[in-house]
């Protein structure tokens, strides 16, 4: 029986396509939580009435897309920590793998999803604004959409998936540390109650999101992106499998 | 061509050594049986095999390669386990349909064909099957991949007798048309005797015996007469295995006799005869502790 | 924010606790199939795409976009100081002032108030030294601003009526208006054209119609209903 010459790349793509099939609950928890998110958001009771004797009274009903990205980051989060951990992995070790390949498919699955998610974010918001249009008629948009300013809804989709993206990713790290070390992970946990941790996460989200510029705050993220997948891989390449 | 090459392998966990100094080396297409008593290491020897796990010192080399964290012996091999894992939303269709597409080898129409013979729905879940249903449907899986180098961790877990007799025809018929290597963990010795060529016996951490079935058989006879008459011939010899549950007690004794002996034995009115596998496996792997009859027979005589 | 971060941590580190007792966690009630999953995230995907797309297709003609403007903090402030600069003799930015009309008087002005308390305009009274037998009435306009949105639009003055040497304050309409708005999530407008805060609770900053009367010196001004609601600026100046 002849050898096959396995190629990284065609490895990787066919754990990813395996990772799709595998993961194809991910969505339906997606499309459920968004469910969730725009009943929340019709059931919330989000108008500000303003009553003042010598005034007319305001009554003033906003809807807004915030809720699909609160809870769309939660489930990035929590994916990104569920399909590292060891039942996953040995899943992809049934097939044809190495932790390199099973790695990089993860990494195209997370940022697969990520663009779902990040894309998802965006229509659901323009969903809420076609319920406000049907069910008030006139609505105040104050965040202009596709036809009235489409570099916003340009950007706006852009940022969702990073977002999105560095929210799984950070799951994917954590649970990947956890596997390499729980002592490190309850280590970080105890460091976290220092002020010097704390003061390194503000500078850190400050960074990311202070950036004035939308380009460079894009590079941030995709660097920040490789870093933590970096770290992943490293953390992990030398863990048995099955045990 | 040599396929797996161990030299002074070690590997253990925490404090415990599993694998003390392994050290053999397994050809092309042949079928070896990985045998030995319960927690020997069969299945951590297997898993460095498949590049699972990492020895901790010494040389593995699986197609010339260290497996470790090895895609390219990852793509010719395939570890088959009752614990083997699959997502739990894909029914055994879409199992198939993946596993077509990482084996090159892989025959769809013999799966299939298999599939029905073993009554599986196909809209089945695996996690969802009996053991003994999952044991089958992962066995099904190790023939149809047709890998190079197949290892199968003691693959008939939860089988009835019926469909293990099944299984080891189908992975024969499959061996003898697409010859590989394979390797079979059991214990149940007697029921791969026949399959197997090789045997690689694992005890303590270490290869005891490696070689063709039929050498471990004789290392071994079977003598069968008076007590009197099997003791006095005995002398200086290592008796193994002493059965008296029949007429006439049943030695099992180390074959270090010389043709003289053996004539003389004959002569004498005892019986000769060749050892099964199986006793020669429990032979071998008794070692000087004697069988379990022993203990009794030692605390009677305190 | 830290309190939040770490309120994250404790999450994370259960998650993590979970997914490794439970070896076999699952991401989802398993109960579907593959195929399902997909076809329930085909059908909602398409889903969201035609809604969007009515969506965006209806905001040019459903949008009443210009309503709700920011205020400016300049104009914010140059509203909230509008009585004290008018005290203090300042000019008062024009734009402030809804209508300025004169009035033939006497020697007295009655000043009517045909509302309840407090439900009327503020006014105040100035004094002027020329005697050109006229009262200089300035109306300024109201405002409200709910987080720095300007609903002062939605107001409507009652104008003071005014008949022979006396001047009647109407009621403020009490109007209801209903505002209805969308906003995208606030942290996906950050690097936007149009970037919006978020509702972190609303504040609103409001005042009535200011009414200032000059009137002459000599004029004798009559209070029917008592002197509190009229601010005479002179006193007031001690």
């Amino acid at each position: 029986m002849y050898l096959t010459e396995p190629k990284l790349f065609d490895i990787v793509k066919k754990q990813f396509r395996f990772k799709m099939n595998a993961h194809a609950a991910a969505f339906t928890m997606l499309v459920f939580l968004q469910g969730v998110s725009f009943a929340l958001e019709l059931s919330n009771n989000n108008a500000f009435n303003h009553f003042h004797e010598m005034m007319p009274s305001i009554t003033w009903i906003s809807f807004s897309s915030g809720q699909f990205l609160g809870l769309t980051l939660v489930w990035a989060f929590v994916l990104g920590v569920l399909i590292t951990n060891t039942a996953r992995k040995n899943e992809s070790f049934s097939f044809v793998t190495t932790r390199l390949s099973h790695h990089l498919a993860n990494f195209l699955f997370m940022v697969f999803a990520s663009v779902i998610g990040g894309i998802t974010v965006v229509l659901c918001g323009s969903m809420l604004k076609l319920f406000t249009f049907f069910r008030y008629g006139e609505v105040a948009v104050q965040t202009p959409g596709l036809i009235a300013a489409p570099g916003d809804f340009f950007i706006r989709l852009v940022t969702a998936i990073a977002l999105v993206s560095l929210l799984f990713f950070i799951g994917y790290t954590i649970s990947s540390l956890f596997q390499f070390s729980r002592i490190l992970i309850v280590l970080l946990f105890l460091g976290w109650m220092t002020p010097f941790l704390q003061r390194f996460a503000e500078n850190g989200i400050g960074f990311l999101f202070n950036e004035p510029s939308f380009m460079l705050f894009v590079v941030k993220i995709v660097m920040t992106l490789f870093i933590l997948f970096g770290i992943s891989v490293a953390s992990t390449n030398r863990l048995e499998v099955g045990q | 061509m040599t396929v797996i090459h161990f030299k002074d392998v070690t590997k253990s966990y925490r404090k415990h050594n599993v694998l003390k100094s392994m050290n053999f080396t397994i050809e092309r297409n042949v079928i070896t049986g990985v045998i030995g008593r319960n927690g020997v290491g069969k299945t951590t020897l297997m898993k460095i095999i498949a590049g699972f796990m990492e020895e901790m010192s010494g040389t593995v080399e699986v197609f010339s390669e260290k497996p470790f964290n090895n895609l390219r012996v990852s793509a010719n091999s395939i570890f088959i386990d009752d614990a083997m894992a699959f997502p739990q939303a894909m029914t055994l269709q879409d199992i198939l349909k993946e596993c077509s597409r990482f084996y090159a080898n892989w025959d769809g129409e013999l799966a299939n064909r298999l599939v029905d013979y073993f009554d599986f729905h196909r809209n089945a879940r695996h996690q969802f099957l009996s053991k003994g249903k999952k044991s089958t449907f992962n066995a099904i899986i190790g023939i149809s991949a047709r890998c190079p180098l197949t290892l199968f961790d003691e693959p008939t877990t939860g089988m009835d007798a019926a469909v293990r007799k099944d299984f080891y025809r189908a992975l024969l018929k499959d061996y003898l048309a697409h010859p590989r290597t394979i390797l079979l963990s059991s214990h149940h010795v007697e029921e791969i005797e026949d399959l197997l060529e090789d045997v690689l016996l694992v005890q303590n951490g270490a290869i005891r015996f490696h070689g063709a079935i039929t050498e471990l058989q004789e290392m071994f006879i079977v003598l069968t007469g008076k007590h009197e008459k099997l003791s006095r011939h005995t002398v200086g010899k290592e008796v193994v295995l002493r059965d008296t549950s029949g007429p006439f007690p049943n030695w099992t004794v180390a074959n270090s006799f010389t043709e003289a002996e053996k004539d003389q034995m004959v002569a004498d009115g005892i019986i000769i005869s060749p050892v099964s596998a199986n006793n020669a496996y429990i032979a071998l792997t008794n070692g000087p502790k004697g069988g379990i009859d022993d203990v009794f027979d030692r605390t009677e005589t305190v | 924010m830290i309190g939040i971060m770490t309120l994250t941590f404790i999450l994370i580190l259960g998650i993590l606790l979970f997914s490794l007792t439970k070896r076999k966690s699952h991401i989802i009630p398993g109960q579907f199939k593959r195929r399902t999953h997909l076809t329930i995230s085909a059908v909602f995907i398409s889903f969201l795409f035609i809604t969007a797309a009515i969506a965006e297709l209806m905001e040019p003609f459903r949008a009443t976009e210009m309503d709700l403007v920011k205020v400016p903090a300049s104009l914010e402030q140059e509203r909230i100081d509008l009585e004290m600069n008018m005290m203090n003799g300042t000019n008062v930015d024009s734009t402030l002032i809804l209508e300025t009309r004169t009035h033939p008087v006497g020697d007295t002005l009655t000043i009517h108030r045909n509302h309840g308390e407090y439900e009327g305009p503020i006014v105040y009274v100035e004094r002027k030294k020329s005697n050109d037998a006229t009262v200089e009435e300035i109306i300024y306009k109201p405002f409200l601003m709910v987080s720095d949105y300007d609903f002062s639009d939605a107001l409507t003055v009652a104008m003071p009526v005014w008949t022979d040497d006396s001047v009647t304050f109407q009621q403020n309409s009490l109007m209801e208006v209903t505002k209805v708005s969308y906003y995208d999530a606030p942290f996906l407008t950050r690097w936007t054209q149009h970037p919006v805060q978020g509702d972190d609770g609303y504040s609103s900053v409001s005042r009535s119609p200011v009414v200032q009367l000059i009137v002459p010196e000599h004029v004798e001004i009559i209070t029917p209903s008592g002197d509190e609601d009229v601010f005479f600026i002179d006193e007031l100046n001690g």
